[in-house]
């Protein structure tokens, strides 16, 4: 797929994306789309060209949005090893701490409790 | 001439799946206040112009159907990015997440150069122009593209399209 295709499918996966209600697993949903398409631009583009930079920031933006804090801090890793400018970097970073904010959150919320139940004959 | 009823001819590189929602918030904001068709007054640096919005009216009232905020917010990015085009010649490269790219929401080609457009549209009050341009500054992409601006109020209806770049 061409680059000129995959912006005419982000764009129309951000429309979408940006349409649901926010937090709803229709819009995570949405914005897993959104990240994967982003992750293709970003493939197909240069680190220091602005359509890679914004495919980059973007994939890890809708990673965030699609409550896929885990891969939004694999994805920047990437990125950042590429030798991105400064200042998207620098976003990009800023995205790795909320992420990882998120994933400690998650880790607290595990809890596993026993629970008791019977099996009934059929 | 702006047609809402024919999506497809709003903006260059914009796809039909996205323009034929952007088109029909617009028509649900235009609708608010008036009938097709409906003349839009479009001021810049120093220039004004107007063009034709023609639309068809829909078989039922829209509006209660459609959050309120959600169509003024859509209904302007179709506005602008037509303004964009018929104005400026601009061609749709892709839109940008609202999150990721506070003070860009579509990067445009003109011939040899990059643009990022921030729109903002209100419904009566006033146009957040100083907000728009504010927004778009702060922007990481305005160093790295033209920022422009376009705020779109339905209930005249007008828009200001300025932008930093050449004309």
């Amino acid at each position: 797929m061409d680059l000129v295709e995959l912006n005419r499918l982000v764009t129309d996966a951000i429309t979408v994306a940006e349409s649901l209600p926010k937090d709803s697993p229709r819009a995570w949903m949405a914005f897993r789309e959104v990240s994967h398409l982003e992750e293709q631009i970003a493939r197909s583009t240069q680190p220091g060209d602005v359509e890679g930079e914004i495919a980059r920031v973007g994939a890890v933006a809708a990673a965030l949005r699609a409550s896929e804090p885990l891969r939004a801090v694999q994805l920047a890793q990437t990125f950042v090893g590429e030798g991105l400018a400064a200042d998207v970097a620098a976003k990009l970073e800023a995205m790795v701490d909320e992420a990882n904010e998120r994933l400690s959150a998650l880790a607290g919320d595990l809890t596993v409790q026993p629970v008791k139940f019977a099996l009934a004959a059929a | 001439m702006i047609d809402l009823g024919d999506p497809e001819a709003i903006c260059p590189g914009l796809p039909p799946a996205s323009a034929a929602p952007l088109a029909h918030r617009a028509i649900v904001a235009l609708e608010r206040h008036h009938r097709s068709p409906a003349l839009l007054a479009v001021t810049g640096e120093g220039d004004a112009t107007t063009h034709e919005v023609v639309w068809t009216t829909p078989s039922q009232d829209l509006g209660p159907f459609e959050d309120h905020n959600e169509a003024t917010r859509d209904g302007a990015m179709g506005i602008a990015l037509a303004v964009a085009h018929r104005q400026r010649g601009w061609r749709v490269i892709r839109r940008l997440q609202s999150t990721q790219s506070e003070g860009a929401d579509w990067l445009f080609a003109d011939p040899g150069m990059l643009f990022v457009l921030e729109v903002k549209g209100t419904d009566h009050g006033a146009l957040p122009l100083a907000e728009a341009w504010r927004q778009a500054q702060a922007s990481i992409w305005a160093k790295r593209a033209t920022p422009a601006v376009c705020v779109v109020r339905f209930a005249e209806p007008r828009a200001i399209f300025q932008t930093y770049g050449p004309r």
